[in-house]
């Protein structure tokens, strides 16, 4: 049964601004909770107070205990970098019969909502897309006027080029110099070892990664019966197959990659979210906040 | 049907077609689609395949299930696996005229017909019938399967009796063709019987147990169950005139014409005598008691006077009896007003010795008239004019008259001929022998030269020969004391058809006989044997002339010509030249009768009006002057008459037409000579089943297994399918 926040239902919204509003206030609606307590200004450590220090930031308690003074100083200063990495290449076009949304269409949703979320409470939020490189950069920001920017970018991405996700993180983790969350939307279909090789670059650069894989159900479940002509996306060469003789196979390959993926996020301390492009968007994002609640709890 | 089996591609075309007809896609999870196919991509190939074989097995094998259902079922369903699987039935009527015995409505021939309906009536849905009658030949009346019951009934309605011999060899010959005829073309009639339904009388089956007859019927046993029905009766009592002869050998008017008549009984304590009546043209003329003797020929003589020259039908006729058939016996016989004979010599002279043995009285009123001549005139006379030709001391015959003479005999013309000493034997050895491919020689002698001198008598041995019939019991007669010094050497071939009447002592032929025939090629494997006149050769002249010249002085060769032996001889000789006229207005059943049309015709068509009145036109054909006319649809008994169709024209009787009597001896065969399969019995009819048909022995029917393959293979078939759409899911 379709939601107001299911992406059949929004499928019919034009405009990604709209949708994502509708998400958000979806969530709000739905939700007794903050959907953003997940994040937060983070300690840093303190330092010896000199003249001219802001007094907002003295530690009033540690002066009444021991009579020294010192600043506590904050990991940024600001409030919370949020980078937005989202895949943009040929392969996220992709959508079967019968769904609402083509992968990017659902990475843009997610992303814009992320976005408008991130932005209500005072953070910043950066974007990025890419396909084998980066296509466009949006620095992070905590203007008003940013979530406008992202919108416009997000929804000017056109999937067209092949996936080189693991060397383009390599070049993101030198560009995102301040360090922060990085959420990648992006079906991560390319070399799990040089996708992780990629992340472990920006985790190295001490960024909190979440992964949310978006695959079309029909990647998933393989769902066709009849011979089909399979014309590969990111050049791959067309097959003709018969789907029912080779649909055990296909989703043990599949199943198989998304394990590895999953796994070695995990062991590598970075959030894996895997979400079907049918999925209605508030069941996918309160599920993630309450995994992440949970996870920084 | 079993291009049905073609469907068996089917499968094949719609798998192509299905990789013809696909849906397109656009696919991102290519890297594990191809992953997926390439460790699977040999083991559903060979699903694939063995899918693709069994589907294509299931239909290959429905395809022969169907062909082979078609094949035995007939209509289809109905005889789906049972015993009523399509079977061809060939129906045998025995039509002889033996099967005509009984009462009106109870004849042989109509319990056979019975037997055949009720046959024809429990067939089943589907089954073949051909029908064939047994008579002087085996005739196919439905020759092709007929699969509708009305009509092989109403053919059978209308067989009726053929008068003549059933001819059982032909009959078996006929049902083997047909058989194999109708498995070559039929082959949905898979299973075959035969019926016959016969009287088992001895003249058609004693011959049963024949070689060839058991070689025929072991390939008939082959295809076929062969029953046989008795339709005869063990006691029969039947009166028949067997043969009746013209005992006078040439009628002229207001002479005596005496006529034999052959007669038997089978049956003397029931029916001890018959009356037997003499029609001339259809008027009673002469009536007599005969008394039978059980399955004794009993012989009677019959006279009449012919007061009018022409043809006349001659009826021999007794009561009606349980086998009507052989009651009756026809006789066409022509009454002329004076016998024509012509005698030719090189030296006209020598003639009347002849001439007066000829016609003794040699007066107007002479029933012979004869006519002596040079023979150099042969070449301008008209012989057919004339009822006989004698030739006495021709030297040669050239071929031209060689010629003639053949013609002439042919139509039934006498040739006598008497060899002196001018004769040249390589003339005659050339004039006698074979003319043109196709033709007799004249008579299968050689002429091998005079004798040597030496005293000879004449030999008649037993008096087998009818010319010698004057002198049977007559030692005085004459013949043994014919002096004979000389006389003209003839050798008879071992093969020749020529017999020899009377011999020299020395076992040298004094007089040779022959009947001369043609033989005509008119299909492929028959040969039509036509009779033509009698040729008479006396070894001796006819005249005192012939001298043996190596004596001085020349001595006569005999005196035979002013002998007593020499009139009778002669008399013989004359009624056995012309006693082939006789015979050629008297046949058997299908024998062709020629006719010569006389005087002015108006047209050359004629018209032939047959015993039962039905008539049918002619064309008369012209050769040598004269219109002759052939007929040759002589099935009936009786008197055949032709009418010109010119005006006033009167009806003539032209010939009779006999049957062969044979059948009329109703004796049944001795089973001992009838093969065990073609003995009566109720092997065709099943008692348990109160004398319902007893089922003919089933074939095997492919269909069977055929469809319990297809069911296995449709078991497998979803099995695997089952087990390979499991595998992938």
């Amino acid at each position: 049964m379709s939601t107001l926040l299911d992406p059949q239902t929004l499928a019919n919204v034009q405009g990604l601004r709209l949708r994502a509003k509708h998400i958000v206030e979806g969530l709000i609606a739905g939700s007794h909770r903050s959907p953003h307590r997940g994040f937060s200004i983070e300690f840093a450590e303190h330092r010896d107070y000199a003249p001219g220090d802001d007094l907002r930031y003295l530690d009033w308690k540690v002066l009444g205990r021991t009579d020294k003074y010192y600043i506590k100083q904050f990991e940024d200063e600001t409030n919370l970098i949020c980078n937005l990495v989202v895949d943009v290449s040929e392969s996220m076009r992709y959508k079967s019969a019968g769904n609402a949304m083509s992968k990017l269409e659902y990475a843009q949703c997610i992303g814009a909502t992320l976005a408008w979320l991130i932005l209500q409470q005072q953070d910043a939020v950066g974007l990025v897309t890419f396909d084998e490189q980066v296509r466009s950069l949006v620095p992070p920001s905590g203007s008003p006027v940013q979530l406008q920017q992202v919108i416009d970018v997000l929804q000017s991405a056109e999937s067209k080029e092949k996936t080189q996700i693991g060397p383009l993180l390599h070049e993101l983790s030198g560009r995102l110099s301040r360090r922060g969350l990085v959420i990648v939307l992006s079906d991560f279909f390319d070399d799990v070892d040089s996708i992780m090789a990629g992340l472990k670059h920006l985790r190295f650069r001490k960024h909190d990664i979440i992964l949310m894989q978006i695959l079309d159900p029909a990647e998933l479940d393989f769902p066709f019966d009849r011979p089909t002509m399979f014309n590969g996306l990111e050049a791959f060469p067309e097959l003709l197959a018969d789907p029912i003789s080779v649909r055990k196979a296909y989703r043990e390959e599949i199943e198989a990659f998304v394990n590895d993926l999953r796994s070695q996020s995990l062991a590598n301390q970075m959030d894996f979210v895997q979400i079907r492009s049918d999925q209605p968007f508030d069941a996918v994002l309160r599920n993630f906040f309450n995994h992440r609640n949970a996870r920084l709890v | 049907m079993l291009l049905w089996g073609l469907a068996a591609v089917a499968p094949i075309l719609i798998h192509l077609w299905n990789r013809r007809r696909y849906r397109e896609t656009d696919w991102a999870a290519m890297k594990f689609l191809l992953a997926a196919m390439k460790k699977n991509r040999r083991r559903i190939q060979v699903e694939q395949l063995l899918l693709l074989l069994v589907r294509c097995a299931i239909l290959l094998f429905f395809a022969i299930a169907l062909a082979d259902i078609s094949c035995t079922g007939g209509s289809g369903i109905s005889g789906f696996g049972g015993p009523g699987s399509a079977t061809h039935t060939v129906l045998v009527i025995d039509q002889s005229y033996s099967m005509a015995y009984g009462e009106e409505g109870q004849k042989r021939l109509d319990q056979a017909k019975d037997l055949a309906r009720r046959i024809v009536n429990e067939a089943g849905e589907g089954d073949g019938f051909t029908l064939l009658t047994m008579g002087r030949t085996a005739k196919g009346i439905i020759s092709e399967p007929a699969f509708d019951p009305n009509d092989v009934l109403r053919e059978l309605d209308q067989i009726e009796i053929d008068p003549g011999v059933a001819a059982l060899d032909l009959t078996l010959a006929e049902i083997e063709g047909t058989l194999r005829m109708a498995a070559r073309d039929f082959p949905r009639l898979r299973r075959a019987q035969v019926c016959i339904l016969t009287d088992y009388g001895d003249v058609t089956w004693k011959e049963a147990a024949s070689q060839t007859n058991e070689q025929i019927l072991e390939k008939i046993e082959e295809l076929a169950v062969v029953r046989t029905f008795d339709v005869g009766q063990p006691q029969t009592t039947n009166s028949a005139i067997i043969g009746a002869t013209q005992l006078t050998p040439y009628l002229t008017p207001d002479q005596s014409a005496r006529f034999r008549v052959d007669l038997s009984c089978d049956n003397a304590s029931e029916l001890p005598s018959q009356v037997i009546q003499m029609l001339v043209d259809g008027r009673l003329v002469s009536q007599k008691v005969v008394p039978f003797v059980d399955n004794q020929v009993v012989s009677v003589e019959m006279n009449t006077v012919f007061s009018l020259p022409g043809t006349h039908a001659v009826e021999f006729r007794l009561d009606d009896d349980l086998l009507s058939t052989d009651n009756r016996r026809y006789i066409a016989v022509e009454v002329k007003p004076q016998l024509r004979i012509l005698c030719l010599a090189d030296d006209v002279p020598s003639l009347k010795f002849l001439k007066l043995a000829l016609d003794p009285s040699d007066s107007i009123q002479s029933p012979v008239k004869v006519e002596a001549m040079s023979a150099s005139a042969l070449m301008d006379i008209d012989l057919l004019s004339y009822d006989a030709v004698y030739l006495s001391n021709v030297a040669q015959i050239a071929p031209d008259e060689a010629a003639i003479l053949r013609t002439f005999v042919q139509r039934g013309g006498g040739l006598v001929l008497f060899l002196g000493d001018r004769v040249q034997a390589s003339s005659y050895n050339a004039a006698l022998a074979k003319g043109s491919e196709g033709l007799s020689p004249l008579i299968n002698i050689k002429l091998d030269g005079p004798s040597l001198r030496g005293e000879y008598f004449l030999d008649p041995r037993q008096y087998g020969s009818p010319l010698l019939e004057p002198f049977r019991g007559q030692q005085a007669g004459g013949l043994l004391t014919t002096p004979v010094w000389n006389y003209f050497k003839v050798t008879t071939g071992e093969d020749s058809t020529a017999e020899t009447a009377l011999w020299f002592g020395n076992g040298d032929p004094a007089i040779v006989t022959s009947r001369y025939q043609t033989f005509s090629q008119e299909e492929e494997e028959s040969v039509a044997t036509r009779l033509g006149g009698n040729v008479v050769v006396f070894c001796l002249p006819a005249s005192t002339d012939s001298v043996d010249r190596s004596l001085d002085p020349p001595a006569a060769w005999t005196v035979f010509p002013t002998w007593p032996s020499f009139p009778p001889l002669v008399q013989e000789s004359l009624s056995l030249a012309v006693a082939s006229q006789f015979d050629r207005r008297n046949r058997e059943l299908g024998d062709v009768f020629e006719g010569v049309i006389e005087g002015d015709p108006g047209a050359n068509l004629i018209e032939v009006i047959l015993p039962d009145d039905q008539s049918s036109r002619i064309e008369a054909v012209a050769r040598d002057d004269r219109l002759f006319w052939a007929f040759d649809r002589t099935d009936q008994i009786g008197i055949y008459r032709s009418k010109s169709l010119a005006d006033g024209a009167r009806e003539k009787v032209e010939f009779a037409v006999n049957a062969d009597t044979r059948e009329s001896d109703l004796s049944r065969v001795a089973m001992d000579n009838v093969p065990p399969s073609l003995q009566p019995g109720d092997r065709g009819f099943d008692p348990a089943s109160g004398g319902q048909m007893a089922a003919v022995p089933a074939a095997v029917e492919l269909f069977r297994y055929a469809l319990v393959l297809v069911m296995g293979l449709l078991f497998l078939e979803s099995f695997l399918a089952f087990r390979f759409g499991a595998a992938a899911r």
